[in-house]
């Protein structure tokens, strides 16, 4: 039977992978989010503008 | 049309979010180090996760091609594009995981083979749509410009597969250590099922808020363009 | 009197190419471009590490995808002025023939460009001449009416985007690599004397790319027009 060698030292790569996953999914998230509340607020304006446009004197 | 009152992130987000921590803590801290790679081979978890919720969403992409061009629904027009830039997003991911993964264990950080080069090109491609749509501002021309891609591109996936074949029958990969298929004991098994599962659950509450920010923007743009005329 | 497919398809491609004659300028500047580029591939290499034979192939299809971009940008730019299209929709003609029609100038087009391109690699790099002329440029024209397929379908797509110049290769590219693979490896086959059964997977990669997508692009064409 071979002897079982020690596994190699490869944890750097997976150290940067899985936090650089987390960080491309979290960014994506976060860039959405924000362009939500930006679009939302301007949604909002935008549709009271229009109900005071269209409430006639 | 009118716009979207229900959070853009719902708790399908949230439960995703938490299965995907779950997954992580059981990646890193419940599941063996494999022999042969080191701790680099738990890369796999979370590149062959991103590949596949990529491809699911390339294949919403795909379907909501055609069924925009049968049935001209504006909603799958825009479930189209939702999917298009997380697909983006996953992809980026599965190019940029990969090489992590291949440097240590192959020596080199980019191989030609099927997978990588495939997803190479589905990356170009989706940025190519997500271009494309930003470069029109008619909606219904974008929607069927979108399609007629969607459709193009899928049809041209099994050419690059063939071609990505023929090359690496022609050139062999190097043999240094070739760890394709490890069969998987199984709570490396059941790491990767939960990472799978994590994935693909994000995968689906990002394309739902996204689509749902993408109502409340065809609103705005709606009201402003009716404003301006 | 509405013609038949071919024969809108000839009108059309016949108009095209006599505009084309008339100015001879795009022509002339993507010949240019071919041979130039052909020339300064050359001297980009170290002679003594790779032999030209072995260096000829990649430089034609590297050429051979370039000047194929830059045939098409011009392809719908013509129609372009004076909303010279609007008229070509008004006339009784199938919305396939417009496109086959066009199609089929630009691969009259990127012919008229390898006549010249193909040669000039055979005589800069040394190749043997004979059939193998023959042979390349027979592939050629299959890789090219499968880049021509494309390209036209994206060049008139692109044309009425913002971003035109970025977008007909940025789309076209990932559609080019299956038919420059195919052409590149059957000619380098065959040109290092290799038995033509090695060089018919590539062929037959060829021919199924340009048979889909010259179907597939006709077929899309109607949907990138005004309804």
């Amino acid at each position: 039977m071979m002897l079982q060698s020690r596994p190699p030292d490869t944890a750097a790569y997976y150290r940067i992978a899985y936090t650089w996953v987390v960080v491309a999914y979290g960014a994506y998230t976060v860039a959405l989010w924000w362009r939500a509340k930006r679009v939302r607020a301007q949604l909002r304006v935008a549709e009271n503008g229009e109900a005071r446009a269209t409430r006639g004197p | 049309m009118s716009s979207d009152k229900r959070p853009v992130f719902d708790w399908l987000f949230v439960v995703a979010v938490l299965s995907l921590i779950a997954a992580y803590v059981r990646a890193v801290y419940f599941t063996p180090i494999e022999a042969l790679q080191g701790a680099a081979q738990k890369i796999y978890y979370v590149h062959v996760s991103a590949a596949i919720s990529a491809y699911l969403a390339l294949g919403v992409v795909a379907l909501m091609s055609i069924v925009y061009l049968w049935l001209h629904e504006e909603r799958a027009d825009r479930l189209a594009e939702s999917a298009g830039e997380v697909a983006l997003v996953f992809l980026t991911v599965v190019l940029t995981t990969g090489p992590l993964w291949a440097k240590p264990i192959w020596g080199t950080w980019w191989t030609w083979d099927a997978r990588l080069t495939l997803t190479l090109f589905l990356w170009f491609l989706t940025a190519g749509y997500l271009v494309m749509r930003g470069a029109v501002d008619d909606v219904a021309m974008r929607a069927r410009y979108s399609a007629v891609l969607g459709i193009l591109a899928a049809l041209l996936i099994p050419f690059i597969h063939l071609s990505v074949y023929l090359f690496n029958t022609l050139h062999p990969k190097p043999i240094l250590l070739k760890p394709d298929k490890p069969s998987m004991p199984s709570e490396m098994l059941i790491t990767f099922f939960a990472m799978w599962g994590a994935s693909t659950l994000l995968c689906i509450a990002l394309i739902g808020a996204r689509y749902r920010y993408g109502v409340d923007r065809d609103a705005l743009r709606a009201l402003q363009s009716d404003g301006g005329a | 009197m509405k013609p038949t497919l071919l024969g809108a398809t000839w009108l059309i491609a016949r108009k095209d190419l006599k505009i084309e004659f008339r100015t001879r300028t795009a022509f002339l500047a993507v010949l240019v471009f071919a041979v130039l580029g052909v020339a300064i591939f050359y001297f980009a290499w170290d002679s003594t590490a790779v032999s030209a034979m072995d260096l000829a192939p990649g430089v034609l299809w590297v050429i051979f995808t370039f000047s194929g971009l830059l045939s098409l940008q011009r392809s719908f730019g013509v129609e372009q002025a004076d909303r010279a299209m609007d008229g070509l929709l008004l006339s009784p003609i199938d919305r396939e023939a417009i496109f086959l029609g066009k199609a089929l100038a630009n691969l009259v087009f990127v012919a008229g460009i390898l006549l010249v391109t193909i040669p000039a690699v055979v005589v800069l790099y040394n190749l043997p001449f004979g059939w193998m002329l023959v042979v390349l440029f027979a592939i050629a024209l299959l890789a090219a009416v499968g880049l021509v397929a494309v390209g036209t379908l994206f060049s008139a797509m692109a044309a009425n985007t913002r971003l035109a110049e970025l977008l007909l290769p940025m789309l076209s590219l990932p559609f080019f690599v299956p038919v420059v693979y195919g052409a590149a490896q059957a000619t380098s086959t065959l040109l290092a004397g290799r038995p033509t059964a090695e060089a018919w997977p590539f062929l037959k990669l060829l021919i199924a790319f340009d048979l889909v997508f010259l179907f597939a692009c006709t077929l899309a064409f109607p949907f990138t027009l005004e309804e």
